[in-house]
């Protein structure tokens, strides 16, 4: 018969006190030869404070453990099954039963793992009572899905049992064990609701066992009866709120250490609790949490806090996942999965932990002459090809040493199926290649990253079962999700915790933040152990239990810290978030007692201070020495439509940089069309002379080939690749008739220059490239394509802002007769000409001296683009027009 | 019974139609009440609502009674239930006040929630062979799209003569690259109908295809052979050419055409030269008369009859020639779409989400199907017997299918649910959406066969002073397309209120000396003169000044005291039918100094602000992107001028390098940018996004800096913006495995897909008594109100439908749809699909109505419109000129000079300016705490330290009795066995013995802790009790002869606690070496 003494003792600032009180007078000191299982170590240091002032004098302590601690000393040579192995032999089960058609088995048998987990601790009837008992609780007979999850659910239990067990059936195992020959006896602090566990009573039948439980007192303190007005303990089988006891006393008592405020954004949240903490340090206290309910406010605080040196000890942890070094490996695999994909190379050539030979100097040239690479030679994807094309291009210097490190990180991956194991070492050997492995051991994610490859490299090695490296990836995905990581290198007496680890715990004040009615929840079980009716039946705690645990963790948060402050995002996105329930429940209670609302906004928060700064102004002059002596069509046209843009254009020479084009730009299409043109035309400088059709298929199979490569490297070109080949044949017409009208081809894709001797005696270069010059009797033609459609070329000729054949004209100098646009997005060409191309040039010589003289004279080039202008400009950085409407 | 309280009973189901302002969530909220008060359980209640927000107004008014119930007196709640249309007695009135905390409570609770949200947790809730687990829901999508794409086209690319790639073909040269993009899209957001849709056919892509040719009479002859073969009607041609030719010199032309026409052999020439002769280039026929030398000759009728016999064959021959092309469009597009389905499916099983079209798409079948139906209701532990409708308006017919299948899950012996249908079809705004009107009356119709649910109609408000309920009379009293409307009443009798439409605005008179005479303007000296269009700036500028005026002067009742007191800004609305100009009206607030909440969605990344953090992170990735560095040096930040940019610009040198190299002597300017940039580019390797932009707003000082740049009216948004910026990186920061490069890339993706990109922030930290004026579009207005609304942009025009879309019919009530195709383009219209097109046009000028409608109806007290004079076109159907003759319908109606017009109830009263003053900045104090944490150094253990620990824990294990110590990373197999055998020939050393055998001894511990009275905490390995001593054995792994000297100390220590603790015997002190050796200390 297991003899258990259960003690009961109130929560707050007393309860070690208390405890050391039962202890010392229970075992005096025999202490030494107890074992005392706290839920967790972060309690020791509270227990021994106790024990000690209890005694007064040097004491004994008894043996401290934890639950974890305990099975780990249990747990001997007894082969578990590591997770990473359970989910990849699961999987593999599942996929040969067949049972879920295709169904993402890596979900499924995640959600099956965590379940015999969770059903680590209690006994399942056989499959048939199982079946059964799902089909009571859900009231539904004869349904074959239902029945299917009660086999799955009844197959993953029994092998938990049967073959080596998971981690949590471990360690109940081991806990049993312990239990079994225990000689010593037992003292167990309980900080939950929960019953206590099997391994404590089956001490109980071996030696003394004294289970303290936390709970907290109705009356007594005027705090303990206003947190009995607010949440009563018996939760649902109080009387309402109305006919309870509520004094405004008691509430006031309450309110003077509980403060609520509602913030309108994550800013002035995580600021809110910023200066909260920072102004508590400031008034002496020293044990503070930050609880972090809504985790992205907390992370936005802590930062505003490091700003200030106030470093907190995170005892949360984050997703493996979500460290840079987790990143790195991930990148690595991406390049894999997208073969290449520019963009995930460029990313994975960042990362701080390759190449390891390189310094930080020698990794940014490294990279800057990756980049630039892949820019010229528009390398889409392709692993392979733009490896090797990488090393021929890139032969020497930083960026070679990491090309070859890329190479031969990326030879050592399999190519098709492998174990997992397989697929697990070959990445630890690619990141040695990489050299990453050295950099990653120089911080802590590092570490963590390279310990789990590792173990999962030993805990997958008996699984024969060979993956995909997609499949592979996912289980590896769902490892970095799992494993937890904390910087645990962090003292400091202010900790970012959750609300669970504040158990017990005493601050001087915490911060509870995001204490809004989603965040600040019970978690509600999902899948198939959702039911609460099935949850009950088996044992396993319901949302109802969930839930007052969470409001008596709030109420022990509340007893055992000196201030605690909650807040909440009163909206989100536009939507309104609610406080959470126990707030609200707070409220109404001091609202009852006669107290005002407890919820207050948060109060306003000042700007800082503006900073003097030097005037603004963007209408610089330039030292004569900088007044550019060349100036091209495209030149001009800047000037034109702004002459500051002019000025960050070509004067400072600042430009977007250029980028891999998925896609042939509009750009690049009109050069391939370009040329292809010159050549035709050179190869037929008398179209005449030859028949129609061989001149179509002539034109055709040019473009054709010029399109060739693109067209295969991305079937989208062909939308281009197609229109411009059935256009071959009208403009093959439009050449000939123009022919025929007397103008002869004479020359294409001219460069030319020439020096305008300007006014003050300097000098000016005009220069460009004509597309073409046709010439005539009369004289010659100048003609610009336009891979556009004739309307937008008529409307930005007709603009008059048009300077760009007069500026031909004038670059031309020789009897220039006729300018004109073709607008060769048209079923057929169409010729825009110029009305007056040598009376416009002759203008345009004029104000080129104006300007370029004025400009030496020290004129400014202001910032005046009009809408049009800026609408697509790229210098509103610098010119900043944004900010002086 | 009023219809009110029968709308609240909770045993009858109701169908209410209820006008604007008649408080529907007032109604809903009630209802719950009173079903909570007749003992309902919250989790055998359901409802739902269109949007999140009105989700969370919902759940917000509920807990907000609620919570007034609980602490309320008994007149209070006495009265709140009379309300209610209840005579409570002491028992109810304790039963309400326990409303509150029972809501609260229970489990399960009350679930309030939206379709979608509804659906997901069906979803959540399916059995695991629905192979539905772990699914997230992506609401956003363009990137899958993207992807999806691609796939699509390197499948296409790998066959290059399969259907898909010359279906894809196709249709790049009948639509280019973009057509061809939007028609793959195409089903994308109509998956669930496709699905129902190809169910309807039988199934496949066969079934579709085999109804498409059926439908657009693919198996009927080609309509242009069909023509060229048609001997009467080339007859025809001819004779009419011969008509022709004896008339006047352009008929005997006409007459050459026709006759050559009617000669050729060559079908489409055929066509073709008919076309030319007979139809103008936009294909309606050519005016024809005979004209007076046929009439002479006696031959007009007969040339008039053949000429409308050929045209009209024409048209036919024309229409049929469309439908072809439209069928042809549909073999293609829905190829293509089909197989972006395909690919879009790969990729997103492949991202482990699902979309809003599979959200609806599998809650249908799910329901449908007989076993998981009801298994999903088990499981939710959901058997709703009480289901409210809001917004029912706005449900779209999967919708409608998902909530009959549940329904239709209710066993028939069960207890049938109660429902409560709640909307406006005047106010169906959201047929982009899908959502379609008609269902509303279907389900009136539906619900009252099945649940006799009562039908209700409301068309009094609440809200609207009788002037505004005027002019909604007087607008859709006589409008055709807004069938069914009834007059408004309004319970607000003595509210007064104007409704005034201002004159269009136009075009200032062009200035005199706009002309610029010598051709070529100077830029250095002029800026191009202004073309831009003013018509906008002036209708805001208007508006600014009139909301300016009433700010604290004009008289508004206050809603929620009922009291009269000057306007507020925040008393004040601005709606606009769509976004563009949006920023005209902005700009406008701000330079009249009108605190505002824009409705600038979207934009965040387009702002200055985020375009400086965007430049910067661009730098710090690739320091080599000279004009990124620029941006950022030019930004407040750094403040550079134009002649610092010089300076780092001369030829032949980067400019990052120029800037590194700035030495001592250089500008401070120049070396702190140097020195931060530096920074901040080596931490941005390492640091995830958010902390490295934390980093920079702290050290950059970047607030302060951009506040001293801004001017003061700018600012609060400035700094909103910058903290949206930063809650955005924190956003995509917490996702997995994260990198500036892919911060970067997601930031331009976002600023690319117009519907994804981010919000513009928030400002905040307002003086609430003032309160900033709400710019709003109509559809992100619907369910709020204001004392003034000014609705702008009025004259413009609905914008029609353009690009790719599915034409779809869906009847109500029935399981699938009847129709469905893709429209490319006007041309492929053709003539079957003539009504379908017609009815959806129908419903878009209906809803365009409503959305008017949506508008007027927002307002209490005061209403304006307003527009500008159109480029093109007339007035004719804007709103403005239909408010504009509505309100001179009116009899009160005052037309003044300009054009305008207005009409009043009762006499709104101005007061003297009660003076809006601005609250005095404070500045920011922070306290300044000490610095509080440290790191620790990490310590990694040696060899030697491993091995002793190791050694420790086997002896703890032995004589504790325990199992084998888990093996610690640092050591192997073999190792740890060696560690084993050196434990145990400790143990069995002779001499030794004594303290290990538990038959030699009284009693031992391991581990035993103990505080000193100092606080200081011991541990000794053993205490082992002797019937005549005391020892204390403390096991040490250093090997060399003078080791155990460091030890004295402590061991002394520690005998002088034991022998406290323990009085009475000798206490001794040795330690264990590895070797085997007892060092007797004390
Ligand atoms: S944004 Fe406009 S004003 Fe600024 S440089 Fe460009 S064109 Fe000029």
């Amino acid at each position: 018969m297991p003899v258990i003494d259960t003690v009961l003792l109130p929560p707050g600032p007393d309860f070690f006190a208390g405890f050391a009180r039962l202890l010392i007078g229970r075992h005096g000191d025999a202490l030494r030869a107890c074992d005392l299982v706290l839920p967790s170590f972060a309690l020791a240091g509270r227990v021994r404070a106790a024990l000690l002032a209890h005694a007064g004098t040097a004491v004994f302590m008894p043996r401290l453990l934890t639950e974890a601690t305990l099975a780990a000393r249990w747990s001997g040579d007894v082969d578990v099954d590591p997770r990473a192995r359970r989910l990849l032999s699961l999987v593999d089960m599942l996929r040969r039963q067949g049972w879920l058609g295709n169904a993402d088995l890596w979900t499924i048998a995640r959600e099956l793992l965590e379940l015999s987990d969770e059903l680590a601790e209690v006994d399942l009837p056989d499959e048939d009572e199982l079946a059964a008992l799902f089909a009571r609780t859900h009231a539904l007979s004869d349904c074959g899905a239902l029945s299917l999850e009660a086999r799955l659910v009844s197959a993953v239990w029994q092998s938990d049992r049967i073959g080596a067990p998971g981690h949590a059936r471990a360690r109940q195992l081991a806990l049993l064990r312990a239990a079994a020959s225990a000689t010593r006896p037992l003292v167990v602090l309980l900080d939950r609701l929960a019953p206590v566990p099997r391994w404590v009573l089956s001490w109980g039948e071996r030696a003394a066992v004294t289970v303290v439980r936390a709970q907290r007192p109705t009356q007594g303190t005027p705090l303990a009866r206003a947190l009995q007005a607010a949440w009563p303990v018996e939760g649902d089988e109080a009387p309402p709120l109305f006919l309870r006891q509520v004094a405004m006393g008691d509430m006031r008592e309450l309110s003077r250490r509980v403060q609520v405020f509602s913030a309108q954004s994550l800013e002035q949240e995580a600021r809110h609790a910023a200066d909260c903490i920072a102004g508590w340090l400031v008034s002496g206290m020293r044990d503070i949490a930050l609880v972090a309910v809504d985790r992205e406010a907390a992370r936005r605080a802590r930062a505003l806090l490091e700003r200030q040196q106030i470093l907190l000890a995170d005892e949360t942890g984050w997703k493996l996942s979500t460290t840079r070094a987790a990143a790195t490996v991930d990148a690595f695999l991406q390049c894999l999965a997208s073969d290449g994909y520019f963009r995930d190379l460029l990313d994975l050539i960042r990362s701080p932990y390759i190449a390891g030979g390189l310094d930080d100097d020698g990794h940014a040239l490294a990279i800057r002459a990756i980049d630039e690479w892949v820019v010229d030679a528009n390398h889409v994807e392709g692993l392979h090809a733009l490896l090797a094309d990488a090393s021929r291009a890139l032969p020497a210097g930083p960026a070679a040493g990491l090309i070859r490190a890329l190479a031969s990180a990326f030879a050592m991956m399999p190519t098709g199926k492998a174990p997992a194991s397989f697929w697990t070492g070959r990445l630890l050997a690619a990141l040695d290649a990489l050299g990453a492995r050295a950099r990653l051991a120089g911080d802590l994610a590092g570490v963590q990253v390279i310990a789990l490859l590792d173990t999962l490299v030993a805990d997958s090695a008996n699984v024969v079962t060979a993956f995909e490296f997609a499949e592979w990836r996912k289980w590896l995905n769902a490892e970095f999700e799992q494993a937890l990581f904390r910087d645990d290198e962090l003292d400091s007496p202010v900790v970012l915790t959750h609300i669970a680890a504040t158990r017990l715990r005493h601050f001087d004040a915490a911060y509870v933040i995001g204490a809004d009615s989603d965040h600040l929840s019970a978690a509600s079980p999902r899948g198939i152990l959702a039911h609460d009716g099935l949850r009950r039946e088996l044992g396993l705690a319901d949302a109802r239990e969930a839930a007052r645990q969470l409001q008596e963790d709030i109420a022990s948060l509340v007893l055992c810290a000196g201030r605690v402050v909650f807040s909440w995002q009163a909206q989100r996105d536009g939507e309104t978030c609610l406080p959470a329930a126990a707030l609200q429940r707070l409220d109404r209670a001091c609202v009852r007692s006669g107290l005002p609302s407890i919820m207050t906004p948060v109060p306003v928060q000042a700007d800082p201070p503006a900073a003097v700064l030097p005037a603004f102004s963007a209408a610089p002059s330039l030292p004569a020495e900088r007044v550019p002596q060349r100036i091209s069509a495209s030149a001009l046209a800047d000037l034109v439509a702004c002459p500051y843009r002019y000025f960050a254009r070509r004067v400072l020479r600042l430009g977007v940089r250029d980028e891999v084009e998925e896609v042939l730009g509009k750009g690049r299409v009109g050069e391939q069309v370009h040329a292809v043109l010159h050549r035709f035309h050179r190869a037929h400088p008398r179209l005449q002379d030859a028949p129609f059709d061989a001149l179509v298929d002539d034109l055709g199979a040019a473009i054709a080939g010029s399109f060739a490569q693109a067209v295969a490297a991305n079937f989208q070109e062909y939308a281009w690749a197609d229109r411009l080949h059935q256009r071959a044949a009208a403009y093959v017409h439009w050449a000939r008739t123009r022919e025929a009208e007397g103008w002869q081809f004479e020359a294409g894709e001219s460069d030319r220059e020439r020096a305008l001797t300007l006014s003050d005696g300097a000098s000016l270069v005009l220069h460009g490239r004509i597309d073409r010059i046709d010439r005539s009797a009369g004289g010659h033609a100048l003609i610009d394509y336009k891979l556009r459609n004739a309307k937008a070329v008529r409307a930005s000729l007709e603009s008059d802002e048009d300077t760009q054949l007069a500026f031909y004209t004038l670059l031309h100098d020789e009897d220039v007769v006729s300018a004109a646009y073709v607008a060769l997005d048209e079923d057929s060409p169409i010729d825009v000409a110029h009305p007056a191309p040598v009376d416009a040039a002759v203008v345009l010589g004029g104000l080129l001296d104006d300007m370029f003289v004025a400009l030496r004279a020290g004129a400014a080039l202001p910032a005046h683009g009009d809408a049009a202008a800026c609408s697509h400009c790229q210098m509103r950085g610098l010119c900043r027009k944004d900010w002086r409407s | 019974m009023s219809d009110a309280l029968t709308a609240l009973d909770p045993g009858r189901s109701v169908v209410i139609e209820a006008c604007a302002g008649s408080g529907k969530t007032w109604t809903l909220v009630s209802r719950i009440i009173r079903l909570l008060l007749a003992g309902t359980q919250p989790g055998d209640i359901l409802a739902i609502t269109y949007t999140r927000k009105a989700a969370r107004e919902i759940e917000e008014r509920l807990q907000g009674w609620l919570g007034m119930l609980a602490v309320a007196d008994d007149d209070a709640v006495r009265h709140f239930l009379c309300e209610r249309g209840l005579h409570a007695d002491d028992e109810m009135l304790m039963q309400a006040r326990a409303l509150f905390e029972r809501l609260l409570s229970a489990r399960p609770g009350l679930t309030i929630n939206t379709f979608h949200g509804w659906f997901s947790s069906l979803l959540s809730a399916a059995p695991l062979s629905a192979g539905l687990g772990g699914l997230q829901l992506a609401e956003r999508t363009a990137r899958l799209r993207d992807q999806a794409w691609r796939v699509l086209t390197r499948r296409a690319g790998a066959r290059p003569e399969g259907d898909l790639a010359q279906s894809l073909r196709w249709l790049f040269a009948y639509a280019g690259l973009t057509g061809a993009r939007e028609t793959a899209d195409v089903l994308i957001d109509r998956r669930a109908e496709w699905e129902a849709w190809k169910a309807a056919c039988g199934g496949g892509m066969e079934g579709v295809q085999a109804h498409l040719r059926a439908f657009f009479g693919g198996d009927a002859e080609d309509p242009v052979l069909a023509l060229a073969a048609d001997g009467p009607v080339r007859e025809a041609v001819a004779d009419l050419a011969r008509l022709l030719g004896q008339g006047t010199d352009a008929q005997q032309k006409k007459a050459h055409a026709l006759l050559e026409a009617s000669a050729d052999r060559d079908a489409p020439r055929y066509l073709a030269l008919l076309r030319s002769a007979l139809l103008t280039q936009a294909g309606v026929p050519v005016a024809f008369k005979p004209g007076r030398s046929l009439e002479k000759r006696g031959v007009a009728e007969r040339a008039q009859s053949l000429f409308s016999q050929v045209v009209s064959r024409l048209d036919q021959c024309m229409r049929a020639c469309a439908d072809r092309h439209a069928w042809a469009v549909n073999v293609h597009g829905l190829m293509v779409a089909e197989a972006m389905l395909d690919a879009y499916d790969q990729v997103k099983r492949a991202a482990g989400v699902l979309d809003f079209g599979d959200l609806e798409w599998h809650a249908s079948q799910l329901l449908a199907d007989a076993q998981t139906g009801p298994f999903i209701q088990a499981r939710l532990d959901a058997r709703y017997r009480h289901v409210l409708l809001d917004e029912f308006q706005d449900t779209n017919p999967l919708q409608w299918q998902v909530l009959m299948h549940w329904l239709d899950a209710y066993a028939p012996d069960q207890v049938q649910p109660t429902l409560f249908v709640v909307g406006d079809p005047k106010q169906s705004i959201y047929r982009f959406r899908r959502a379609d009107p008609r269902i509303f009356a279907h389900a009136r119709e539906a619900f009252g066969q099945r649940f006799g649910a009562a039908d209700i109609r409301r068309n009094e408000t609440r809200r609207s002073s009788p002037a505004v309920v005027s002019l909604v009379n007087a607008l859709f009293g006589q409008l055709e397309t807004f069938e069914g409307f009834s007059a408004h009443h309004t319970t607000q009798h003595d509210l007064p209120g104007r409704v005034e439409v201002l004159p269009p605005f136009g075009h200032d008179a062009p200035p005199e000396d706009a002309a610029a005479p010598s051709g070529l303007r100077n830029p250095l000296l002029v800026p191009r003169a202004a073309i831009e269009d003013v018509r906008r700036t002036n209708e805001a500028d208007a508006l600014c000044r009139r909301l300016r005026d009433m700010a604290g002067r004009l008289c508004v009742r206050d809603p929620h005291t009922g009291e009269d007191r000057p306007a507020r800004y925040g008393d004040m609305m601005i709606l606009l039918r769509r976004r563009t100009g949006l920023a005209v009206y902005e700009a406008a607030l701000r330079a009249h100094g009108i605190p505002y909440f824009g409705a600038s969605r979207g934009r965040l990344l387009e702002t200055l602000e985020a375009a400086d953090l965007r430049a910067l992170l661009g730098f710090l990735a690739a320091p080599a992107d000279a004009l990124a560095l620029a941006h950022v040096l030019r930004s407040p930040l750094f403040a550079f001028t134009d002649a610092h940019l010089l300076l780092l610009t001369e030829e032949g040198v980067e400019p990052w390098d120029a800037l590194r190299r700035a030495d001592a002597d250089a500008a401070p300017e120049l070396r702190r940018a140097a020195t931060l940039l530096d920074g901040w580019r080596l931490a941005s390797a390492h640091l995830p996004v958010h902390d490295l932009l934390d980093r920079i707003l702290h050290e950059g000082d970047l607030l302060a800096r951009y506040a001293g740049r801004v001017d003061e009216l700018a600012w609060p948004g400035v700094r909103a913006n910058i903290e949206a910026f930063m809650e955005l990186a924190l956003r995509v920061d917490s996702g997995r495995y994260p990198s500036l490069p892919r911060f970067l890339d997601e930031l331009e993706r976002l600023r690319v897909e117009q519907d994804e990109s981010p919000d513009e922030g928030l400002i905040l930290g307002d003086d609430p008594s003032r309160g900033r004026v709400r710019v709003l579009t109509v559809h992100a207005a619907k369910g709020l109100e204001a004392p003034i609304v000014w609705l702008a942009d009025a004259a413009a025009k609905p914008r029609g439908d353009t690009g790719a879309r599915v034409v779809l019919s869906w009847p109500p009530g029935q399981s699938a749809p009847e129709h469905l195709s893709i429209l490319l383009r006007k041309e492929d219209r053709g003539s079957v699909r003539e009504g379908l097109l017609a009815g959806s046009e129908a419903a878009a000028a209906r809803e365009d109505a409503n959305l008017l409608y949506v508008a007027v109806t927002r307002a209490r007290q005061c209403l304006f419109v307003s527009g500008v004079e159109p480029a093109r076109g007339r007035l004719d159907d804007t709103w403005l000129e239909r408010a504009r003759s509505a309100v001179q319908s009116i009899p009160n109606a005052v037309q003044d000079d300009a054009g305008g017009c207005s009409t009043s109830f009762g006499e709104l009263c101005w007061t003297e300016d009660a003076g809006a003053c601005q609250p005095p900045p404070l500045s920011r104090v922070e306290p300044v705490a000490p610095p509080v944490g440290a790191r620790r150094a990490r310590q990694t253990m040696n060899d030697a330290q491993i091995w002793g620990s190791g050694l420790h824990a086997w002896l703890e294990a032995l004589t504790n009795g325990e199992p084998a110590p888990p093996r610690p990373a640092g050591l192997d197999a073999r190792q740890w066995n060696e560690l084993e055998g050196a434990a145990r020939m400790l143990i069995a050393r002779p001499p030794l013995r004594r303290f290990f055998d538990p038959a030699l001894y009284r009693q031992a511990q391991n581990e035993v802790e103990f505080v000193l009275t100092d606080g200081r905490i011991g541990r000794m390995d053993r205490l082992v009790e002797f019937d005549e001593d005391i020892w204390i054995i403390d096991y040490k792994s250093g090997f060399s002869e003078s080791f155990a000297d460091g030890y004295v100390e402590q061991m002394r220590g520690y005998a002088d606690a034991v022998s406290q603790l323990l009085p009475g015997k000798p206490v001794r002190a040795a330690l264990l070496g590895p070797d085997g050796e007892l060092r007797q200390i004390v």
